[in-house]
C-alpha cells in the first residue's frame, strides 16, 4: 500500500501482464491516477484506492485500446473510510479485432465516511463484429449522508458521425480512428484542473 | 397526519387466523412427501415425475453464494403441503383492532377487506367473480387456480409447464416444481383483449396465498392481458418460506403486464423465480413493488426471443428493520432490435437494506437492440444501507446499453423548502418519497396506487414520528 499525502500525479503505461496495486490517501490528499493500456494481449490492472483521511481525493482513469485477441480486466475498488471523502472513476475503451473488456469495479462507503461524493463510469466503444465487453460496477454503501452514481455504457460506432467526417473529405478508417482516439482522450477532461491536465497529456505523448 | 400514528415502529401489520386443515403433510421434505402431494391431488403421471425428478435437483443444488443471508432456512422445519378446508366464517369484529386500523388508514373497500383478512365476505365477492368469469369465458380466456387448470386443461399445462423455467434453473426453482401448490393459470386466446386486470384474490375457490404457488400464463398472438398478484395490505403468514414460479410465454405481437404488490408479514423468506419468454415483436412488463417480507430475492427476467421483442421492468423495494429486499430485473437479448428497460427505486430506513441486481445480457448476432437501466436508492438514516451490483455482458457490438445508478439521501434544502412551509418533519419526508417512488407508482391500477402511498405514509410515520 502506497500512502499519498500531499497532491500525487501518476500516469502509468500497461502492456501485458498484472498491475495490481493499492494507494492510502491521507488528509486532505488528492491523487490523480491514469493507466493507459495497451490491451493487444491478456492484461489485468487491478487498483485499489482507500480514502483515509477526512477531505481526501482521487481521480481514476483508465484508458484502454484493445485489439487483436487481447483480454483486458480491469478490476477497480474506491474505498471510503473517511469523511468527506471524494473520488471520481472512469474506464473506457476501445475495443478492435476479438478484443474483450471486463470491467468490475466496486464503490464502498463505510458507515464512518458520511459526506462521501463517489462518481463510477465505465464506457465502452465496440468498434468490431467479434469484440464483447462485460460490465460489473457495485455500489456498497452503509453511510447515509452521501452521493453515490455510477454508469456505464456499451455502444458502437455513430454512423452519423462517421457520415459528417466523411462529408468533410476524410476517409472512413481515418474517421473511425478519430472518432475513437477523441472517445478516449475525452475522459481526461474529469482532471479539473488545467495544469494537471496538460502534465498527464504530456506523460501520456511520451510513452 | 396530526393524529400519531397507533402504530409502533415494530408493527409488523401481523395477525393470525386459526389453522383449519384436512391435510397436512408431516415436517420437511422426503420423496414419499412429494408423491403424497401429487396422490392427494390426483394429478397425472407425468407431473408425478416432474416433482420426483425435481425433488432430486432440489437435494443435489447448492443454495446461491450471492445475494442474501439463507443459511438460517430450516428446510426441514416447514410443511410442504397444507390442504386448507372451507374458509371459516370469522367476524369481521373479530380481528384485532389494530388490524383493522391499518386496512381502514389504507382504505381498502369494506368487502375486499373483509376478504382479505379472511373472513367470510364470499357472497358479495362471488357475485363479481362469476360475473367477470362469464364474460371472460365468452372471449375464450381461462383463468383458474392451477391446480384446476392441469385437471381441466391438462394437454396445455403439459406443453408449456416448466419450458420458461426449467427445474434445474436454481434450488427454488426445483423446491417450487416438486412441491407447488395453487397459483394461476391464464390463457388468453389469439387477438383477444381482457379488459379488466386478471387480479387472483378473485379466484376465491381456491387458496389463493400458497406457499408454493405455480403460476402459468400464456397470451396467443396479438392478445393483452394484465394480471394482478398480491396487495398492498399486509399478509399475515405463518409459513417462513414462500417461493413461487411464475412462468409467462408472449407470444408475437402479444402484451402482457403483470403487476405485484408483496407486503408478506417480517417472518417470510420470499424467494421467487420469475420469467418471460417473448416473441417477435411482443412486449412484457414487469411492475414489482416489495414492502414485507424479511428477505425478498426476486429478479423478474424478460427473454428476448423474437425480432423487435421489448421487456420492461419497473421495481420499487423498501426496506425497513430487519428486512433486505434483494431485488432487480433481468433483461436477455437473443434476437434482433429488441429493446428492454428496467428502472428500480428503492429505499432503505430503520437498519433496512436494500440491493439492486440486475443483468443485461446481448447475445451474438442480436443486432440494434437497445436497454437502458436506471436505478436510483435512497437511504433515510444512517444505520441503513443500500448496494447495486448491475452486470452487463454484450457480445454484440451493434447495440446501445446503458446503465445509471444514484445512491442519496433526502435532500437538506428539499426538507428545509417544505418546512418552511409549515409542513412537519415527518410528512415532508414521506411526501419527498412518495414523489421519488412516483413514476412506478402511476403505472399501478388506481386503487393500488392510491394504498401504496398511504401504506409508504404511515410506515414513514412509524419511522420518524
Amino acid at each position: 500500500m502506497k500512502t499519498i499525502t500531499g497532491r500525487s500525479i501518476v500516469v502509468k503505461k500497461v502492456a501485458g501482464g498484472t498491475v495490481s496495486e493499492s494507494y492510502a490517501v491521507g488528509k486532505n490528499a488528492q491523487l490523480i491516477l491514469v493507466y493507459v493500456v495497451d490491451g493487444s494481449t491478456d492484461t489485468d490492472v487491478s487498483p485499489s484506492v482507500h480514502l483515509v483521511g477526512t477531505g481526501a481525493s482521487a481521480t481514476i482513469i483508465s484508458l484502454i485500446s484493445g485489439s487483436a485477441h487481447g483480454k483486458i480486466r480491469v478490476h477497480t475498488l474506491q474505498h471510503h473510510v473517511a469523511s468527506g471523502t471524494t473520488s471520481d472513476l472512469l474506464v473506457k475503451s476501445v475495443l478492435r479485432g476479438h478484443s474483450e473488456a471486463l470491467y468490475d469495479g466496486s464503490i464502498r462507503v463505510d458507515a464512518s465516511a458520511q459526506k462521501t461524493d463517489a462518481y463510477q463510469r465505465n464506457e465502452n466503444l465496440l468498434l468490431d463484429e467479434h469484440t464483447h465487453a462485460t460490465s460489473s460496477p457495485a455500489l456498497e454503501i452503509l453511510a447515509n449522508d452521501v452521493r453515490c452514481t455510477h454508469g456505464a455504457v456499451v455502444k458502437t460506432l455513430d454512423e452519423n458521425e462517421l457520415w459528417y467526417l466523411c462529408s468533410r473529405g476524410i476517409d472512413r478508417d481515418t474517421g473511425r480512428d478519430m472518432i475513437a482516439s477523441g472517445f478516449l482522450k475525452s475522459a481526461l477532461t474529469r482532471i479539473t484542473d488545467e495544469k494537471d491536465r496538460t502534465l498527464v497529456e504530456q506523460k501520456i505523448s511520451e510513452f | 397526519m396530526k393524529t400519531k400514528s397507533p402504530i409502533s415502529g415494530k408493527y409488523k401489520y401481523g395477525f393470525h387466523k386459526p389453522e383449519h386443515y384436512v391435510f397436512k403433510s408431516a415436517r420437511g421434505l422426503d420423496i414419499e412427501g412429494v408423491r403424497n402431494i401429487s396422490l392427494h391431488k390426483h394429478e397425472p403421471a407425468w407431473m408425478l415425475e416432474r416433482r420426483v425428478m425435481a425433488h432430486m435437483i432440489f437435494t443435489k443444488k447448492a443454495l446461491p453464494t450471492w445475494g442474501a443471508d439463507l443459511s438460517t432456512i430450516k428446510f426441514d422445519d416447514i410443511f410442504y403441503y397444507i390442504k386448507p378446508t372451507d374458509k371459516k366464517a370469522n367476524r369481521w369484529e373479530d380481528l384485532p383492532p389494530e388490524i383493522r386500523d391499518t386496512y381502514d388508514r389504507i382504505g381498502i373497500p369494506e368487502a375486499e377487506k373483509k376478504f382479505l383478512a379472511g373472513v367470510s365476505a364470499q357472497y358479495e365477492s362471488e357475485v363479481v367473480y362469476k360475473s367477470i368469469q362469464n364474460s371472460l369465458s365468452k372471449k375464450g380466456v381461462i383463468f383458474l387456480d392451477m391446480d384446476s387448470g392441469l385437471r381441466q386443461y391438462p394437454d396445455l399445462v403439459r406443453q408449456y409447464f416448466g419450458t420458461v423455467i426449467p427445474s434445474g434453473d436454481n434450488k427454488f426453482a426445483a423446491l417450487n416444481t416438486s412441491v407447488w401448490s395453487g397459483g394461476s393459470f391464464v390463457y388468453v386466446p389469439k387477438g383477444v383483449h381482457v379488459d379488466l386486470p386478471l387480479q387472483a384474490y378473485f379466484r376465491i375457490n381456491a387458496a389463493n396465498m400458497g406457499q408454493f404457488e405455480r403460476t402459468l400464463i400464456i397470451a396467443e398472438e396479438g392478445s393483452y392481458v394484465h394480471y394482478v398478484e398480491g396487495c398492498t395490505a399486509p399478509i399475515y403468514s405463518t409459513d417462513s418460506l414462500h417461493s413461487a414460479v411464475v412462468e409467462i410465454i408472449v407470444k408475437k405481437g402479444a402484451r402482457v403486464r403483470y403487476t405485484t404488490i408483496q407486503n408478506w408479514s417480517n417472518n417470510v423468506y420470499n424467494l421467487v423465480t420469475k420469467r418471460a419468454r417473448v416473441e417477435e415483436e411482443g412486449t412484457m412488463e414487469w411492475v414489482d413493488g416489495n414492502l414485507g417480507s424479511k428477505v425478498t430475492m426476486k429478479y423478474p427476467s424478460v427473454y428476448l426471443m423474437g425480432r423487435k421483442a421489448r421487456g420492461e421492468v419497473l421495481s420499487i423495494a423498501y426496506a425497513g428493520p430487519n428486512q433486505h429486499q434483494d431485488a432487480g430485473g433481468k433483461a436477455v437479448h437473443y434476437a434482433p432490435e429488441t429493446t428492454s428497460q428496467i428502472i428500480s427505486k428503492s429505499i432503505s430506513r430503520g437498519g433496512g437494506r436494500t440491493s439492486y441486481r440486475g443483468l443485461v445480457e446481448v447475445f451474438p448476432g442480436a443486432h440494434y437492440c437497445k436497454s437502458k437501466v436506471v436505478c436510483d436508492a435512497l437511504i433515510l438514516d444512517d444505520s441503513s444501507r443500500s448496494d447495486t451490483y448491475p452486470t452487463m455482458k454484450i457480445n454484440e457490438h451493434q447495440t446501445q446499453i446503458e446503465h445509471e445508478a444514484t445512491v442519496s439521501k433526502i435532500g437538506d434544502e428539499q426538507l428545509f423548502y417544505l418546512e418552511s412551509r409549515g409542513i412537519s418533519k415527518p410528512q415532508a419526508e414521506s411526501m419527498i418519497v412518495n414523489g421519488f417512488i412516483e413514476p412506478i407508482v402511476r403505472e399501478l391500477p388506481l386503487e393500488y396506487a392510491v394504498e401504496m402511498n398511504r401504506l409508504i405514509q404511515l410506515q414513514m410515520e412509524g419511522s420518524v414520528g
